[in-house]
């Protein structure tokens, strides 16, 4: 698994590969995969986070074949964040439809920069889980510039994303990164859910 | 060195540059006009978006010769004077901007687009190409519909 310098840095990967086996453990013991979070997530607050993005994105409801719900939770630097995507995998490429994110960070210093960077970081989850990739062939790297770059871009976001910001008490922790672990997990999970896949190597749609 | 007529932001300029220098760099370095941004210079990540006659270009794929006698508008000339551009407002009223590097291009390919489409769909908002890294689409969407609402 390389990493390097980048949003979240290690974070995005090591939480997405987790956040898969859970899904896939959760699965083959016939159990939701939110109830399998909320019995082992060991902060209230964690709880906390994944039971808003639960309630508030309707988790569990009735998809049509080819889409489906994902989630994930990411604790890091005195934060804590729960992501849940809808995907829709029935066209020429994945996308993310909907997105719930939950984060508590402690004291609230600037809510609509939270919301920002939720957001933002929401977009590098999509990017690196679905599109974006850097390939080296025999010492040249593939892509040149954004026009083989695969970032998303307006039409990889989804069409509606509720950020809620939820604790607010305590020392205030990092937001920065702290979405990103938690975005890429739930869109790698809602892939897994609509599509039967099992993800294991990114980006997927490359 | 030729020389190159044509308006800027409302005005009437002159300006000798290199026959192949982008209208980025006449802009930019000649013009001091900096709104315009520079990504990748290749005319895909659309930071520099601006207007020739009305319609989003991206300045960095033409040179001036491209623009003699026609109008050019950078986001310095977008607003009428002493106000703010529809969309503008609209930007400011979502927060839209994080890092704000390629904002200007959005901007100017949001101000474009209302200008033919003045209801655009969700489909239409998403042939935007304009690339921000720091994702902000979310709110450019929102934005763009509160603008649309409000003219």
């Amino acid at each position: 698994m390389p990493t390097a310098s980048w949003r979240s840095v290690y974070s995005g990967q090591t939480r997405t590969a987790e956040e898969i086996l859970v899904d896939e453990i959760a699965k083959a013991m016939g159990v939701d995969a939110v109830a399998m979070r909320q019995k082992f997530l060991k902060t209230a607050e964690a709880r906390a986070v994944l039971d808003k993005v639960a309630t508030e994105g309707n988790w569990g409801r009735a998809m049509s074949a080819g889409t489906g719900q994902g989630v994930a939770v990411h604790a890091e630097y005195r934060s804590t964040a729960a992501c849940l995507v809808e995907i829709n995998c029935t066209g020429a490429k994945p996308r993310v439809t909907k997105a719930v994110i939950a984060l508590d960070v402690g004291r609230q210093v600037n809510p609509t920069g939270l919301r920002a960077q939720a957001m933002g970081s929401l977009m590098d989850g999509i990017s690196t889980v679905l599109l974006a990739g850097n390939h080296l062939d025999n010492g040249a790297f593939r892509e040149g510039s954004f026009s083989d770059f695969r970032y998303a871009r307006q039409a990889d976001a989804p069409l509606t994303c509720d950020v809620h910001l939820v604790g607010g008490t305590g020392a205030p922790g990092g937001v920065g990164e702290l979405c990103v672990p938690a975005a890429a997990g739930a869109v790698a999970n809602a892939y897994a859910r609509a599509t039967g896949a099992k993800p294991r190597t990114f980006p997927i749609n490359f | 060195m030729p020389s190159y007529a044509f308006q800027l932001n409302g005005e009437n300029v002159t300006v000798d540059a290199p026959a192949d220098m982008p209208l980025l760099w006449v802009l930019r370095d000649l013009l001091g006009v900096t709104g315009p941004k520079y990504g990748c210079g290749v005319g895909v990540c659309r930071a520099c978006t601006s207007h020739v006659n009305g319609r989003a270009v991206q300045v960095c794929t033409i040179t001036a010769a491209d623009v003699e006698g026609k109008s050019v508008t950078t986001i310095e000339g977008l607003a009428p004077e002493g106000g703010l551009h529809p969309v503008q407002q609209a930007w400011l009223d979502e927060d839209v901007a994080q890092c704000g590097f390629c904002q200007p291009g959005q901007i100017m390919q949001a101000a474009a687009l209302l200008k033919t489409n003045r209801r655009p769909s969700d489909a239409d908002i998403d042939q935007i190409m304009n690339v921000c890294r720091c994702g902000t689409y979310c709110r450019i969407r929102k934005a763009i519909k509160r603008a649309a609402s409000t003219t």
